[in-house]
C-alpha cells in the first residue's frame, strides 16, 4: 500500500468548512425552529408552536408572505424568460459570432452594479420626480405622477430587470451550443423558419431555461434587499418576513421555522426543474 | 534468453465489472523494442500504466532489473513514460520540458542544459529550447515529449499509443525514427498501440492481447506467418478461415478436411478434432504451380482495383459456397462473373487449434 | 431577394432591451454628477460635489476598507479550499466523490438569507460577539462551491496525465503541485479569487446580520439609503460598479489567457 498522499487529504478541508460553517448552522436552525422562548431565554422543547403559529396566525400575515413569495417569484421567472428569450436569440443567431460575447458582456454589464444601488437605482427611476414621470408628463401621458414606489409592481420590475440579465446569459450559453447544422438540416427537410424554431431549436434549448429558471426561481425568493427597497412593507414577503422576526422581537425560532419552509418551497422547486430536466433528456 | 530486463507475472487488473489485464506473463530482454498490440480498450494501456507506476494492479509483481518495483511510485522507477496526450507542460518553454526530469533529480544546471541541448539535437529539435509549447506542430509536440522522457535515461521507455495524433505520413517518418533512436540508445522500449502495420514494422517482439490476456508473442514475422490462435489470424491482418477437422495427424504435420478439400500442413492436433485452417488472402492464387495445390473452383463476386494488387472477394462453387478473399496480382485478367480454380501453397496454411 | 426592413424587428428589440437594462445604471451615474441636492430631474448640472463628499465620508471610507479586507482574505480562503477539493477530488476519486461534491456544492442551493442566520444562531449559541470575521467566515461558505466548481471543470483527463508525467520524472506530490498544477491552473486560479472577490464585495445580508460596529460597504450604503434619496449614494453607487466592472473584465482576460494557453 502507498503512503496517503496530499492529495488523499485534500478534499476534507473544504469539506470540514462545509460541516462547520454550513451544515452545523443548518441544523441549528432546525433545532432552534422547534424550540421556544420562555421570558427571553431560548428553550428547546421540541414544540410544533412555531409551525402551527406559522399556519393558524389570526391575520394571516406569514401564509400570506409566503404566498406573496411565491406568487411574485412565478411571475418574475415568467417574465424574465419571455423577455430573455429573444435577446439570447437574437444575440446567438442574428449577429455576426465575433460581435456576440462583447455585445453579451454588455448587456449583462448592470449586472455588477451592487444588489442594494440597483434596487436603490430603479427607485431613483421610479420616483414622483424621476424620469419615468417626467417623460410620461411631458408627453402628456398623465396628468399627475404615479406612485410607483413601494408597490408589487415595483418589486417585480426590479427583479425581472435582474433575472433577465442572468437568463439572457444562460439562454445565450444554451442556444450558441445549439449546432447549426440542425437548422440546417430542417430547413433541408422542407422545415419552415417557425417549424424549425418550435420543433428544433426551442426543445434543445430548454435545458438552459430549465436551469435559469430554477437559478432564478432560487435568488428571487429568498432575496430581501429588492422587495425591502422597491416593494416596501405594505405588501411583506417571506424573506422581510424572516428579517422582521430577527430585527424587531428577536424571535428566532418563528425566523427559523420560516426559513426552513422557505428551504422547502426550493427543494421543491429544485425535483420539479430536475424533474422536467431528465425528462427533456429523453 | 537471457535474465530479462522486466518480468511481469500473474498481473490482473479489474475495473468494477471489467477485467482489463487477466493473468499477464510477459519477460522483456534488455535492448528490446517490445510493442503490445490489441484492438482499443483491452488493456494494453493498462498494462503500460502498471508498468510506469500510475496504476495499481490487483495482483501479480512487476520486476525490473531484478528490483521489484510493484509498490513503487513513478518516480522512483526506472521507467520514463510518452503519452499518448503528450502531456506536455504548457507554461514552459520546449528546453524546460526536457530538463524537468533532470532538475527532479537535481541534475546540476550546467550539466543539465548540455544534457537537454543534446537530447534536443537527438530527437531532430536542436535549437527549439526556447520555443513555447503552443508554438509547435503535432509532430513537434510528439518529439518534445519524447525528448523529455529519455532525458532522464530510463531502463525502459514506455510509449503509450505516441503517434495515435499523427497524420498517416508524419506517423510512418516517425515509426523509422523511433527504430533508429531505440538501436542508437539501446534503451528497452515497451510500445503500446491498435495499429497492426506499425506493430509489424518496429518490434522485435509483437505481444498481441484480448481480453486482456496475451494471445500471442514473437517476432513480427512469425505472428502474422504463423499465428497462434484464430484471434491473432484475424487481427493481424486478414485471413480466411476454414473451419474444419482433422483427418489425419503425425508428429508435427496434419491434414484437415476442409470444405476445399484436404490441406496439410505443419502443426499438431488429434484425429478427428475440430480446428481451424488460416489462409492470408495473398497465399491465394488462381494460376497452377510446382508447389501448389487445387483448391476448387470459385465465381468472383467482386473486384477492387488497388494499385499495387486486386483485391477479389469469390465464391466457391462447392456446396457450402465458402466465400474467399484474395489479393492477386494487379495484371490478372479476370472480371467479376468469372468462374475461376483456386490454388494454395498446403505448408502456407495455419492450422489452428484455438 | 433583398429585404431591406428583415433585420429591424431584431434591431428594434436590443435597443428596447438597451433601453431597459441600462435606465437605472444610466441614471444613477448621471445624477451622481448632479449639481443639487436631489438626484432625480431636473439635472441641473455638472458637479464632482459628491464624489469629494464621499471621500469624506469617514463611514463610507472604514467600510471600504472593511469591503476590501473581507473580500480579499475571504476569497483567499475560499479559492484554496476549492482548489485543494477539487484536486483532491479530481485526483483520488474516493469510493464517496460524488457524495462529496454534491455536499459541497449544497450551499448554492441556500439563500443566503438563511446562511447568515444559521450562522448568527451559532454564533449567538457560542457567545460570539457580530464581527467582521462572522461576514468573512460566511462569504468563504457562499464563494467556495463557486471556486470549486470552476476549479474542478479545469481538472480534467489531461491535466491528470501532465501531472503523472511529472511524478514519472521524478517529482514528488509537492513538486508536481507547486511547479505543474498550481502555474497551469494560474487563469483559473485568479478567475476564481475575483468572481469570489466581486461577491463578497456585494453582499448585504449576511455582512448586515452578522456585523455589528465595523460593516461593509453593501451595509453602510443601505443604512445611508433609509435617510432617503441621496446624491452622495449616486457617487458611492457609481464608484462600486466601476470598481465590479474593472474585476469582471480582469476576470474575463485571465479565462481568454487561459483558454489560449490551453488551447
Amino acid at each position: 500500500m502507498r503512503k496517503p498522499s496530499l492529495k488523499d487529504w485534500a478534499v476534507y478541508p473544504a469539506l470540514g468548512w462545509t460541516a462547520l460553517f454550513f451544515a452545523l448552522p443548518l441544523a441549528a436552525m432546525l433545532a432552534m425552529s422547534f424550540a421556544e422562548r420562555v421570558s427571553g431565554a431560548i428553550v428547546y422543547s421540541g414544540t410544533l408552536a412555531n409551525y402551527i403559529g406559522f399556519a393558524t396566525r389570526s391575520d394571516g400575515a406569514l401564509v400570506a408572505a409566503l404566498a406573496n413569495s411565491i406568487e411574485v417569484t412565478l411571475i418574475v421567472t415568467a417574465l424574465s424568460i419571455l423577455i430573455a428569450y429573444p435577446l439570447a436569440y437574437i444575440l446567438a443567431y442574428r449577429i455576426p459570432p465575433r460581435w456576440q460575447r462583447l455585445l453579451l458582456i454588455l448587456i449583462i454589464l448592470p449586472f455588477w452594479t451592487s444588489y442594494v444601488i440597483r434596487s436603490y437605482s430603479w427607485l431613483l427611476v421610479l420616483s414622483e420626480n424621476g424620469v419615468i414621470n417626467q417623460t410620461l408628463l411631458a408627453l402628456g401621458l398623465t396628468d399627475a405622477p404615479i406612485g410607483f414606489g413601494n408597490t408589487r409592481a415595483a418589486t417585480i420590475l426590479g427583479f425581472v430587470h435582474f433575472f433577465t440579465m442572468l437568463l439572457t446569459l444562460t439562454i445565450y450559453s444554451n442556444l450558441s451550443q445549439i449546432k447549426a447544422s440542425y437548422r440546417l438540416a430542417a430547413a433541408d427537410l422542407g422545415a419552415s423558419a417557425a417549424q424549425i424554431f418550435l420543433r428544433v431549436t426551442l426543445p434543445l434549448s430548454l435545458p438552459g431555461v430549465g436551469v435559469g429558471a430554477f437559478l432564478t426561481f432560487v435568488l428571487a425568493i429568498g432575496d430581501y434587499i429588492t422587495p425591502q427597497i422597491l416593494g416596501g412593507s405594505k405588501e411583506l414577503l417571506l424573506p422581510q418576513a424572516i428579517m422582521l422576526q430577527i430585527g424587531r422581537t428577536a424571535d428566532f425560532p418563528m425566523a427559523s421555522a420560516l426559513s426552513m419552509i422557505l428551504m422547502l418551497v426550493v427543494s421543491a422547486a429544485f425535483l420539479v426543474s430536475a424533474r422536467r430536466l431528465k425528462m427533456d433528456r429523453v | 534468453m537471457a535474465e530479462p530486463l522486466v518480468r511481469i507475472a500473474g498481473l490482473r487488473k479489474a475495473y468494477g465489472e471489467l477485467t482489463a489485464v487477466d493473468g499477464v506473463d510477459l519477460d522483456v530482454a534488455a535492448g528490446e523494442f517490445v510493442v503490445l498490440l490489441c484492438p482499443s480498450g483491452s488493456g494494453k494501456t493498462t498494462i503500460l500504466s502498471m508498468l510506469g507506476g500510475f496504476t495499481e494492479p490487483d495482483a501479480g509483481r512487476i520486476e525490473i532489473a531484478k528490483e521489484d518495483v510493484t509498490a513503487l511510485p513513478p518516480a522512483r522507477r526506472p521507467t520514463a513514460t510518452v503519452f499518448q496526450d503528450y502531456a506536455l507542460f504548457p507554461h514552459m518553454n520546449v528546453a524546460a520540458n526536457v530538463g524537468f526530469g533532470l532538475a527532479m533529480h537535481k541534475v546540476e544546471k550546467s550539466e543539465r542544459l548540455s544534457r537537454v541541448t543534446a537530447t534536443l539535437a537527438m530527437v531532430g529539435l536542436a535549437g527549439f529550447g526556447g520555443r513555447a509549447i503552443h508554438q509547435l506542430s503535432g509532430g513537434q509536440r510528439q518529439r518534445v515529449a519524447l525528448a523529455r522522457a529519455i532525458a532522464v535515461v530510463p531502463k525502459v521507455l514506455l510509449l503509450d499509443e505516441p503517434l495515435g495524433a499523427l497524420d498517416l505520413a508524419l506517423r510512418r517518418q516517425m515509426q523509422e525514427e523511433l527504430v533508429q533512436l531505440q538501436k542508437r540508445l539501446g534503451t528497452t522500449f515497451v510500445h503500446v498501440t491498435h495499429d497492426q502495420e506499425e506493430a509489424l514494422s518496429i518490434a522485435d517482439t509483437v505481444v498481441v492481447l484480448n481480453k486482456g490476456r496475451i494471445e500471442d508473442m514473437g517476432p513480427p514475422r512469425r505472428v502474422y506467418l504463423r499465428p497462434a490462435t484464430l484471434f491473432t489470424a484475424t487481427f493481424m491482418g486478414e485471413s480466411n478461415v476454414l473451419p474444419g477437422q482433422v483427418a489425419e495427424a503425425t508428429a508435427n504435420r496434419v491434414g484437415v478436411e476442409t470444405a476445399l478439400g484436404i490441406l496439410r500442413s505443419e502443426g499438431s492436433a488429434a484425429p478427428g478434432a475440430a480446428v481451424h485452417v488460416a489462409l492470408r488472402p495473398e497465399q491465394l492464387a488462381v494460376a497452377p504451380a510446382a508447389d501448389r495445390q487445387a483448391l476448387g473452383r470459385a465465381r468472383v463476386i467482386d473486384l477492387t482495383f488497388q494499385g499495387n494488387h486486386l483485391r477479389c472477394h469469390a465464391r466457391s462453387t462447392n456446396e457450402e459456397g465458402t466465400p474467399l478473399l484474395l489479393r492477386l496480382p494487379f495484371d490478372t485478367p479476370i472480371e467479376i462473373g468469372n468462374e475461376v480454380a483456386i490454388y494454395a501453397k498446403p505448408t502456407d496454411a495455419v492450422v489452428l487449434t484455438r | 431577394m433583398r429585404r431591406p426592413f428583415r433585420h429591424l424587428p431584431a434591431v428594434a428589440y436590443m435597443l428596447l432591451m438597451a433601453v431597459f437594462i441600462f435606465l437605472p445604471v444610466a441614471v444613477l451615474i448621471q445624477y451622481s454628477f448632479q449639481n443639487g441636492m436631489l438626484p432625480v430631474p431636473p439635472f441641473k448640472g455638472f458637479s464632482l460635489q459628491w464624489y469629494a463628499k464621499v471621500f469624506q465620508n469617514d463611514r463610507l471610507i472604514a467600510a471600504l476598507r472593511n469591503s476590501v479586507v473581507v473580500g480579499g482574505l475571504s476569497s483567499l480562503a475560499a479559492t484554496t479550499l476549492g482548489f485543494l477539493a477539487a484536486y483532491g477530488l479530481a485526483r483520488t476519486r474516493p469510493h464517496a466523490a460524488a457524495a462529496m461534491q454534491f455536499a459541497l456544492m449544497a450551499p448554492i442551493t441556500v439563500s443566503y438569507l438563511i446562511i447568515g442566520m444559521g450562522l448568527q444562531i451559532v454564533s449567538n449559541q457560542l457567545g460570539f460577539e457580530k464581527s467582521l470575521l462572522l461576514v468573512g467566515i460566511g462569504h468563504v461558505v457562499i464563494n467556495m462551491p463557486i471556486a470549486f466548481a470552476i476549479l474542478y471543470s479545469q481538472l480534467g483527463e489531461h491535466q491528470a496525465n501532465v501531472e503523472r508525467a511529472a511524478h514519472d520524472l521524478g517529482a514528488s506530490d509537492w513538486q508536481a503541485l507547486i511547479l505543474i498544477t498550481v502555474p497551469m491552473l494560474w487563469p483559473a486560479l485568479l478567475a476564481a479569487f475575483f468572481i469570489s472577490f466581486t461577491l463578497s464585495w456585494d453582499e448585504f445580508v449576511i455582512a448586515f446580520l452578522l456585523s455589528r460596529f465595523d460593516v461593509t460597504l453593501p451595509v453602510v450604503i443601505w443604512s445611508m439609503l433609509r435617510t432617503g434619496l441621496n446624491p452622495e449614494l449616486n457617487a458611492a453607487g457609481t464608484l462600486v460598479f466601476a470598481t465590479s466592472i474593472v474585476l469582471v473584465v480582469l476576470v474575463e482576460l485571465l479565462l481568454r489567457r487561459g483558454r489560449r494557453a490551453n488551447g
